[in-house]
């Protein structure tokens, strides 16, 4: 059996699950190894060790009420929670609690869809839905809305977008914490709050306008342990009469600047209405001479065009999004974007898919970049270790966050390709991609392992860039539950006083510190002495 | 991703569908490995699909054929058939694509029971067992969705 939360006697941790079995039913706590096991991250960078964060039990209510009632027991016996929706963002932490010993609160039951409006393109749901959930609700009952999905799709939408994730679509859209409009919070006393409009009993309103009356909070329940979101509601995308999606490459090293400084201006003027994504098919792959100048972290542009010519031809970068619309729209937004870029000597254009919606079953199915169109796919697994590379386990994702400059992305680039090298590892291949309207996240993967020895590599070279990233200007915008106390310290200015503020808060609204103590390294009074 | 099998009961076996075929099939027809139904789920771009298709048609198991991402087939087939009650399900896929499935099919209290590598492909079994974990998501749940689309 588990052991029972830090602080908590095995009697009263007993006592605690008895109780919780009166409020959610026997067959939905979970105390047994094999049970307890299913919330263990399997991508951890501290796997089998002491270190490792693990839950000491888990429990799945299907109803605010019952919510409730977790949250009062947790608060009588000072139970650690630690809730999650779908708990399968495997790249930050999965199932597993930031503070080990806590109680899983597993809300996959609460999985309804709760309103879907055609007419007000909204959605309200439960924490447990997916968009798996919602892609077939919309297509199944024929309603012409489209979601802005994760990728990998199998996550749910309220935390994801809790934890800030990014899709593929229209701006309005792909920032999935942006595109929420109202929510209801459990908060750790128990009591439900809803926010926006939705606090006013009979608003008409409430998935349409964000802000309500008075502060808006909303912004606090993300990446953040002051509540238990019980339900979201978030806009929807009205689906296009037809989509282009397009790439365009360049040939040198330099042109990376001109292109992504005239995309970005497409983007904010909305002629590019899709997350663009640039990535450079001349770094894929694993060539030595490739990869011995990225891990060099000072190759000149002459030694990379002299790469570059041996290469074969392939582009240095290449940018690929989507336009949706009407088809004489896109047709002027694709020429306007061709104007403006023609300008770079060797530039070139291709149209890489074209749809006109709705699409039939066989279509979707034949879709090669479904995320763009709002299906959720599985695409993304798979395509983890480099062909004849050694194993991996899984890895976490290193997000960090650059102006949309293509000096910025190449000295990134380097910076991340040496530090790869300098412990060992293969530089991991690096896009920026603009999720949001002012900047890029060029995602790196970093290997884990399910050994002791590579995992101490892997952590160095984790903490590695994210100082090293940090000190350049390009802090992370998200980071796994096992590396946030560092992420945060390089949220540090006037010494600390962000965090101060959050633990300020936490306090006030998290009086025993019972919701997930340790997230984003914050933790409740009761237990400063002792984070990790 | 492909070695994260947390189960600890899941029992590897060296051989593939044919193997799993006798193991299981029922006298004169469907393979039962839980007293329910099953179906078969095959990536076709992998070596071997065809004849793992073939083997699973000839003995009457529905099979559902996709090209590396089964996220569809999972919506439309899979996970229906495991909210409606307990389904086997056999595959031939990318090692991706079995842990993927595996991890969706926990929260309907199904596991890998058997599980071997050939090459580039997995042939695995995921099933639930009398005493694992209850589903996540019944029917009963699922059918309080909301209707209002106005």
């Amino acid at each position: 059996m588990p052991s029972p939360p830090p602080g908590v006697s095995e009697r009263d941790f007993q006592s605690a699950l008895r109780d919780l079995e009166g409020v959610v039913g026997r067959d939905w706590v979970f105390s047994s190894d094999e049970d307890v096991l299913l919330y263990r991250d399997g991508y951890s960078p501290l796997w089998g060790e002491a270190e490792e964060r693990m839950a000491s039990a888990a429990v799945a209510p299907n109803s605010v009420e019952q919510v409730q009632g977790v949250v009062k027991i947790a608060n009588q016996y000072g139970l650690p929670l630690y809730p999650i929706s779908t708990g399968r963002n495997l790249t930050y932490g999965g199932a597993a609690p930031a503070y080990s010993g806590s109680v899983v609160v597993d809300l996959n039951r609460m999985n309804r869809i709760l309103d879907v409006s055609a007419r007000d393109k909204t959605c309200l749901v439960e924490p447990g839905v997916s968009y798996f959930d919602m892609y077939r609700h919309l297509r199944t009952n024929k309603i012409p809305l489209w979601i802005d999905t994760a990728d990998p799709g199998w996550g749910g939408l309220i935390g994801n977008a809790l934890d800030r994730g990014g899709g593929y679509t229209d701006i309005e859209f792909r920032d999935h914490f942006d595109a929420h409009c109202g929510m209801e919070i459990v908060l750790p006393t128990g009591e439900v709050v809803r926010t926006g409009m939705g606090a006013s009993p009979q608003a008409k309103s409430a998935q349409l306008f964000k802000y309500g009356l008075g502060p808006w909070v909303d912004g606090i329940f993300s990446q953040s342990n002051f509540g238990i979101v019980t339900k979201m509601g978030f806009w929807l995308m009205e689906e296009p009469e037809a989509a282009l999606q397009v790439s365009v490459t360049v040939p040198k090293r330099r042109d990376v600047v001109p292109l992504v400084d005239t995309l970005h201006s497409l983007m904010c003027a909305h002629t590019v209405p899709s997350q663009v994504n640039v990535v450079s098919p001349l770094m894929a792959g694993n060539n030595p001479e490739m990869l011995r100048l990225r891990g060099s972290g000072g190759a000149s542009d002459e030694q990379w065009e002299r790469y570059a010519a041996s290469a074969g031809g392939a582009p240095f970068w290449a940018a690929s999004f989507v336009y949706y619309g009407p088809k004489n729209v896109i047709a002027a937004q694709w020429q306007h974007t061709k104007d403006r870029l023609a300008g770079i000597a060797g530039v070139r254009f291709a149209e890489t898919a074209s749809y006109t919606f709705p699409l039939t079953d066989e279509q979707v199915e034949a879709v090669a970049d479904k995320a763009r169109y709002g299906i959720p796919s599985l695409n993304l697994f798979g395509s983890r270790a480099a062909p004849g590379g050694p194993p991996l386990e899984g890895h976490m994702d290193f997000s960090p966050m650059i102006p949309p400059h293509g000096e910025e992305l190449i000295a990134l680039t380097d910076y991340t390709g040496k530090a790869y090298a300098d412990q060992g590892f293969t530089p991991s291949f690096v896009g920026g991609l603009m999720f949001h309207p002012r900047t890029m996240i060029c995602f790196h993967a970093v290997p884990t392992f399910r050994n002791a020895a590579d995992n101490a590599r892997t952590r160095k070279l984790f903490e590695t860039l994210v100082r090293g990233c940090a000190e350049r200007g390009w802090p992370i915008y998200r980071i796994h539950p096992v590396f946030q106390k560092l992420g945060m310290e390089t949220f540090g200015y006037n010494d600390g006083a962000l965090h101060r503020l959050h633990e300020t808060l936490k306090d006030a609204i998290d009086p025993n510190g019972i919701v997930s103590p340790g997230r984003y390294d914050i933790w409740p009074r009761r237990l400063r002495g002792t984070r990790a | 991703v492909n070695r994260r099998i947390f189960v600890q009961n899941t029992a590897l076996v060296a051989t593939g569908f044919s193997a799993w075929g006798r193991a299981h099939a029922a006298p004169g027809g469907a393979p039962d490995l839980n007293g329910g139904a099953a179906v078969a789920l095959v990536d076709r771009s992998l070596p071997g699909a065809a004849r793992f298709a073939a083997d699973a048609r000839a003995r009457g198991v529905r099979t559902l054929e996709f090209a590396r991402d089964a996220a569809d087939l999972w919506m439309r087939e899979i996970e229906p058939r495991l909210r409606a009650g307990p389904v086997a399900i056999a595959g031939r896929t990318s090692a991706a694509t079995a842990f993927c499935v595996e991890l969706l099919a926990r929260d309907y209290g199904a596991r890998i029971v058997q599980r071997t590598e050939q090459g580039e492909a997995v042939t695995f079994v995921i099933s639930q067992s009398p005493g694992q974990r209850a589903a996540l998501a019944p029917a009963a749940v699922r059918a309080q969705w909301s209707h209002s689309h106005a």
